[in-house]
């Protein structure tokens, strides 16, 4: 990843998507592990344990994307830069 | 973790035959239909649930990959996209296998009709055929470039000739306006209409 890249904000929306897509990701693990666990027929239970895993990975994927922007305005606030919250005008 | 992705994308292209008009697989497993039919949620009720919210997850993240701003984000984004298609396509081929999909085949004479009309379609399409040509990129660059360069020609054509194109127009409204009125009007009315048309003619003459 390029230093520019880096630099470049979470936007409000892509936030709100992220949160979504981690519930997505979370319904559809527990559900698959758990279907997995009622399925009698082999194959379709191997599959199930699959999609299950494949999931966890792709929340593990999002919530470490997630982190790299924890990390990156931990780096500004170091760096100078003040983080919104604490971004207060005093009179 | 290599490896299973390949084990994912090596799935055996299942074996077709049609049976009855539908399409079923060649070695349908001994499974098959669960047998028993009562209330309670059995396996193919859960593959069946697991592939819609494989179907929703895919359009969901379609949606996220329209809006994402940021680039890092979107291309893990569309990784998971990815991922997330490919097991609802194993949970489709797995289904399948299984006879718990049974698809109608489409009529041979609908498919050639609708052949036809798409040949037909292609002679609207702006550049020449780029069938064969397709695994170079080079084949449809080149068309790209060819196009641009007769639009660039014909715009300087445009540009070269402004004053031609717009004499001519009037020349032709002019030559309609005579025709018509002269056969069918009384002399006065003629006259009207050549004094009408020497208006019209005049400031042409005065360009000239």
């Amino acid at each position: 990843m390029s230093q520019s890249e880096q630099m470049t904000p979470l936007t409000e929306k892509d936030l709100s998507y992220m949160k979504d897509a981690i519930h997505w990701e979370m319904l559809a693990c527990k559900k698959a592990y758990q279907y997995a666990h009622q399925t009698l027929e082999p194959e379709c239970r191997q599959l199930m344990f699959q999609v299950a895993e494949q999931h966890q990975k792709n929340l593990e994927a999002i919530v470490q994307h997630m982190g790299e922007h924890v990390q990156q305005s931990v780096q500004c606030a170091v760096g100078g830069a003040q983080p919104m919250s604490t971004h207060q005008p005093q009179m | 973790m290599q490896q299973q992705q390949q084990q994912q994308t090596q799935m055996p292209t299942p074996q077709f035959k049609f049976e009855g008009g539908h399409l079923v697989m060649y070695h349908q497993e001994a499974t098959g239909l669960p047998t028993t039919r009562d209330s309670n949620v059995n396996d193919r009720d859960r593959m069946t649930d697991m592939l819609s919210t494989e179907k929703y997850l895919n359009s969901s993240y379609d949606t996220f990959l329209n809006e994402a701003s940021h680039e890092a984000l979107f291309q893990v984004v569309k990784q998971n996209h990815t991922k997330c298609q490919d097991l609802q396509r194993q949970l489709y081929t797995t289904m399948f296998k299984k006879g718990w999909y049974k698809l109608a085949v489409a009529d041979a004479q609908s498919v050639s009709d609708a052949f036809t009309k798409a040949t037909q379609l292609k002679t609207q399409l702006p550049f020449p055929s780029n069938l064969g040509q397709m695994s170079s990129n080079q084949g449809t660059n080149v068309s790209i470039t060819k196009a641009m360069q007769e639009a660039q020609q014909q715009m300087q054509q445009q540009q070269a000739t402004p004053q031609q194109t717009s004499q001519t127009a009037q020349t032709g409204r002019s030559q309609a306006q005579t025709v018509s009125p002269v056969q069918s009007f009384t002399p006065a009315q003629q006259q009207a209409a050549t004094q009408v048309q020497s208006a019209v003619h005049s400031p042409q003459q005065n360009q000239h």
